[in-house]
């Protein structure tokens, strides 16, 4: 599973971050980006479906792979 | 009830709302559903939140009032009812409002919020000694107002020994007619001042509070000049400082202007509105004594307390935000004029059974909780972090000392509506 997030839609409210720390970093401006590529180990999968579930601007992409 | 009376009493409840009235304040909920399911696009006679009687809309379905707040091109945050000059960046439409945020945003992420940790704490555990030595005590006078407005002050730089000041200022500026018990007194107080007459039993009429608001908004301006010249002479560690020498775009420096005018919403937005969800949360708990101890046992938790901090943000959502039309449109069906005014209220948003089931009710591990509590789209609120911050240290500071309370009897709750909030709350231990 790989995770992204879409800049363009991106407010900053932090969510993903808060839900999963692993997988999701703030740039200085306090805007969300995926961290490690956006790859996603499989025991953060539910963490990476809450955090997209979560988002108030649905800025999260899920892809779930093959 | 017949449908077509329940659409009648929609239409006649979305032309009367007003969110301040003690009738609204204990329907609320009740009205949102109504207008949420046979009115979502409602026509009403005043402007809500900004009491100016002129045609307006109000909507209640999120994905409606999500979709104003996404689209400021067609639905501008220049609403013009500012007694001196619109607030930055709150009042300004992109792409201004994204170079001002730029300057805002650093100081504000979490990383910084987490930098105050160790102060919260320490302030929020004093503050509680000092409530808890009496009993009943006023849970608002003694911490939900001071704790996060001594916090703001020292982070943008107003010295605390403003403080008193800089409260009767923003009690006036925000409360003069919504209910709010400080806010009608200084008003009135101000008023008298400026040699208005107004009735002992009288409200404050539209234009007495629009004069007595603008008159303590030219003072705010003349007390942050003051301030903005000392920082230019003697330059601190805090958010005065740090616009002075802000860029704008990166080329410019701010002019003076627009330095007070970034002062006077940050003045705003920060002295109220944590205050507030804590006395709401608070009354909640008081009134709902298994919802409180289901608290107090995650509130250590530091994943489970985070998820019930924003289920407390959704459930006890204060604010409704106005945006203007800047073309014809429709919502709906309906057609929106330019110029006219939208309200979106996060409280009738939040409790949309659409996008949150059983929303009348308290689920700390809910999830998805895409909540319009601190707003959505670019003005979404720039407090986030230290809201949050301040919600949970605060909650758990007072609880860990005083986990049983209830409501005095002999005192009831003043409430207030607008910008909803609490202005006394007497509480007794049980």
């Amino acid at each position: 599973m790989r995770v992204h997030v879409d800049p363009s839609r991106c407010q900053g409210h932090n969510r993903c971050v808060l839900l999963a720390p692993g997988l999701f970093e703030t740039d200085d401006q306090g805007f969300a980006r995926e961290a490690n590529q956006g790859l996603v180990p499989p025991e953060l999968e539910a963490q990476a479906r809450r955090a997209a579930a979560n988002c108030p601007e649905l800025a999260i992409l899920l892809d779930e792979g093959p | 009830m017949a449908d077509g009376e329940r659409r009648q009493r929609a239409i006649a409840e979305a032309m009367a709302l007003d969110l301040s009235s003690a009738d609204f304040l204990a329907r609320e909920f009740e009205i949102w559903d109504l207008l949420r399911s046979e009115l979502p696009v409602a026509r009403t006679s005043r402007v809500p939140t900004l009491d100016v009687p002129m045609n307006a809309w109000v909507l209640t379905r999120y994905d409606d009032i999500a979709d104003v707040l996404r689209r400021p091109e067609d639905f501008s945050s220049q609403v013009g009812i500012y007694p001196v000059r619109p607030w930055i960046p709150q009042a300004i439409d992109p792409p201004a409002h994204t170079a001002y945020r730029r300057i805002l945003n650093p100081e504000f992420t979490a990383e910084q919020m987490a930098k105050l940790e160790p102060y919260l704490e320490q302030y929020a555990s004093e503050l509680v000694d000092r409530m808890l030595v009496n009993d009943p005590f006023d849970f608002i006078a003694d911490f939900a107002d001071p704790f996060p407005t001594v916090i703001f002050c020292e982070l943008v730089g107003f010295p605390l020994a403003d403080h008193p000041r800089i409260m009767d200022w923003k009690n006036v500026l925000m409360h003069a007619t919504d209910g709010h018990p400080r806010g009608r007194a200084a008003a009135r107080e101000k008023g008298r001042q400026l040699g208005i007459e107004i009735a002992a039993d009288a409200e404050l009429t539209l234009e007495q509070s629009f004069r007595i608001r603008a008159a303590v908004g030219l003072e705010i301006y003349a007390y942050l000049q003051g301030l903005i010249e000392e920082r230019r002479r003697q330059p601190a560690d805090d958010l005065v400082t740090k616009l002075l020498t802000a860029r704008y775009d990166g080329e410019r420096p701010l002019t003076q202007e627009e330095i007070e005018d970034t002062l006077f919403l940050l003045f705003m937005a920060g002295l109220d509105t944590v205050a507030s969800v804590l006395g709401l949360v608070v009354k909640g708990f008081a009134e709902d004594p298994a919802k409180r101890r289901e608290f107090v046992a995650l509130m250590e938790d530091p994943g489970r307390v985070a998820d019930a901090i924003e289920e407390l943000v959704r459930y006890h959502a204060i604010v409704t935000m106005p945006r203007r039309a800047t073309r014809d449109l429709e919502i709906r069906g309906e057609r929106i004029a330019t110029h006219e005014i939208v309200a979106c209220p996060s409280p009738a948003a939040n409790r949309d059974p659409e996008q949150f089931a059983c929303p009348h009710e308290l689920h700390f591990d809910r999830s998805p909780n895409r909540h319009l509590g601190f707003g959505i789209g670019p003005h979404r609120c720039l407090g986030i972090n230290l809201a949050r911050r301040e919600l949970r240290i605060g909650l758990q500071a007072f609880h860990r000392r005083c986990p049983d309370y209830r409501l005095d009897p002999s005192r009831k709750p003043e409430l207030f509506g607008g910008m909803k909030g609490v202005g006394s709350l007497w509480l007794v231990r049980a």
